[in-house]
């Protein structure tokens, strides 16, 4: 089990300290609520932020230790260049291969196109990939190089209902079976609600505040809207 | 497959090498002595076809690090300013009364990465206006060294040699020259082939590649210290050859797909095939129209394929 501190040092920050235990955690809120931008503050190494991981000093290590931590999916983000799928893919691993992918980064990333059943894909440009197919890969990418420390920016952005069952599962089985943490922001609080159990992180006018379950009353503050729970899953109809 | 496509490309090259090595000015060479057909074929052509090798080399890779540091196709040295910026280098040192070959090497290198260095602050904006600025600061440089050197053309004899060289020929005495500008080439293409393999993990964006362990801003640094240093060569010996650097990239992706580090030969490779070719083709105007320089073939071709680049993706953007 891995533990994750969040301390803000610059003082204008509306945003307060947080400990993160669990092994998943969602982080909800609004349009424009700061969802993307808090996630980046995570990913990203930076001044006015303090991350302590597993007694580890995240921001204090040199970038090539630190992304041998961390790996981050970023919101809508297509490659410059059209490389081939699985080229693609490999580049998550970098850190690892530093260039030269072997055998074993290869068998890694047919894994988990196999549990999301894009096998197929592998060979495509990946510029030609629909929008689903792309975040599906995308995520594939975030997750070959097994690191401790995952952050995902809306992962299912794009994603049809089965798909996204798909990857609920997977990522939770990531979590808890390889020991991993992920931190990850959605759109639908239902999907929230599967993926984490006791971790929740909600952004509201810039102000962010743990919950460790929500209710129809945290949901509606946060949203500013009259929401129904129907046997745990809530609704707005 | 990828061997063979590898045979062919470099094939190519040799074939040119051989081609321009039987052209030239002098009329039925074979009716000289050895002695002066080795001169001819050794001193002046051959030194012309490995002067055009290193400037082709240079500027195709070149134009590879500067598509891959902006992540775009469309950037290259020639267009966003960087070539002609180092060729107002050039001219300055010659007005200041520098002739010496390091010392305007020296103005060519720091007028090339004081533009680069100005670009790479504006490429966190939108592609198309960094474009937009590059192609002003390109004209903007270039109109200043016209300018220049017509307004001390009469002062001085090395600077009316300037005049040719400005639009872009291949202008070199001896071997010397050459053998001089050798060891930065060896060490930029070194430099540049370990860079290279990085930009394929840049093209996912910045704050990807950081999060994937790479220091954006000291990889920049580096690349602009290599595209400036390949540029400076290649001006040192070719003056303002435009297009080539945009071009050789571009068709060896089409070919080749993205890998920057199979790229950066490959775009070496056809850069040289391209400039030997149009210098074969400049022989053969050479010798019906006088006063034709190497640049103005080179910017011909390259403008109507530019042309053709952006036309074609214009189509493209407007079906999505």
């Amino acid at each position: 089990m891995h533990s994750l501190s969040i301390k803000f040092l610059n003082k204008n920050d509306i945003y307060q300290d947080i400990v993160l235990n669990s092994s998943t955690t969602s982080v909800i809120g609004k349009n424009a609520s700061g969802k993307t931008t808090f996630l980046k503050k995570l990913a990203l190494p930076s001044k006015d932020i303090k991350l302590i991981f597993d007694n580890t000093d995240l921001n204090a290590l040199s970038l090539s230790k630190r992304s041998l931590l961390l790996s981050w999916l970023p919101h809508c983000e297509k490659p410059s260049f059209n490389f081939k799928v699985m080229d693609f893919i490999l580049l998550g691993r970098y850190p690892i291969h530093k260039g030269i992918p072997t055998l074993k980064d290869y068998q890694i990333a047919e894994i988990y196109l196999e549990h999301l059943g894009v096998k197929e894909l592998k060979d495509r440009d990946i510029l030609s990939l629909s929008k689903g197919e792309y975040q599906k890969i995308n995520i594939v990418r975030v997750l070959i190089c097994q690191t401790s420390l995952v952050i995902l920016d809306e992962p299912f952005s794009n994603l049809d209902i089965s798909s996204i069952a798909t990857l609920v599962n997977l990522l939770k089985s990531e979590a808890q079976d390889k020991d991993r943490m992920i931190i990850s922001s959605f759109h639908d609080v239902n999907i929230a609600n599967v993926f984490s159990t006791d971790s929740f992180i909600s952004l509201t006018k810039g102000k962010i505040n743990f919950h460790t379950s929500i209710s129809s009353s945290i949901l509606e503050s946060i949203y500013d809207i009259k929401l129904r729970e129907i046997e745990g899953f809530y609704s707005i109809f | 497959m990828k061997i063979l496509k590898l045979l062919i490309t470099v094939l190519v090259l040799l074939i040119g090498v051989v081609i321009s090595l039987s052209i030239g000015t002098t009329p039925d060479l074979l009716s000289y002595s050895w002695d002066k057909i080795y001169v001819v074929i050794f001193d002046i052509r051959l030194l012309q076809v490995v002067a055009g090798i290193v400037v082709g080399l240079t500027l195709g890779t070149s134009g590879l690090l500067t598509q891959g540091m902006f992540r775009n196709a469309l950037a290259s040295p020639d267009i966003l300013g960087v070539s002609s910026a180092s060729v107002l280098g050039v001219v300055i040192c010659y007005i200041l009364g520098f002739y010496s070959s390091l010392v305007s090497f020296g103005f060519s290198f720091i007028f090339a990465t004081l533009l680069s260095l100005f670009l790479s602050f504006l490429a966190r904006y939108s592609f198309y206006s960094l474009l937009l600025i590059g192609i002003s600061l390109s004209l903007l440089c270039s109109s200043i060294s016209s300018l220049l050197v017509s307004s001390f053309i009469f002062q001085n004899k090395n600077i009316y040699s300037l005049l040719y060289w400005l639009y872009g020929d291949i202008i070199i005495n001896s071997w010397k020259d050459i053998l001089v500008l050798f060891i930065p080439t060896v060490i930029c293409f070194y430099c540049g082939f370990i860079l290279s393999g990085k930009l394929d993990v840049l093209s996912l964006g910045e704050d990807s590649s950081t999060t994937l362990g790479i220091n954006i801003k000291r990889f920049k640094i580096k690349l602009i210290f290599v595209i400036s240093t390949m540029i400076s060569i290649s001006v040192a010996i070719a003056g303002g050859l435009s297009f080539i650097a945009l071009i050789a990239p571009h068709i060896t992706r089409l070919m080749w797909g993205p890998n920057h580090k199979r790229l950066f030969i490959i775009s070496g490779i056809n850069g040289a095939s391209l400039v030997v070719y149009a210098d074969i083709l400049h022989k053969l105007l050479v010798n019906s129209y006088k006063n034709v320089q190497l640049g103005i073939i080179t910017s011909f071709l390259g403008a109507c394929f530019f042309l053709f680049i952006l036309i074609s993706q214009l189509k493209h953007s407007s079906v999505n």
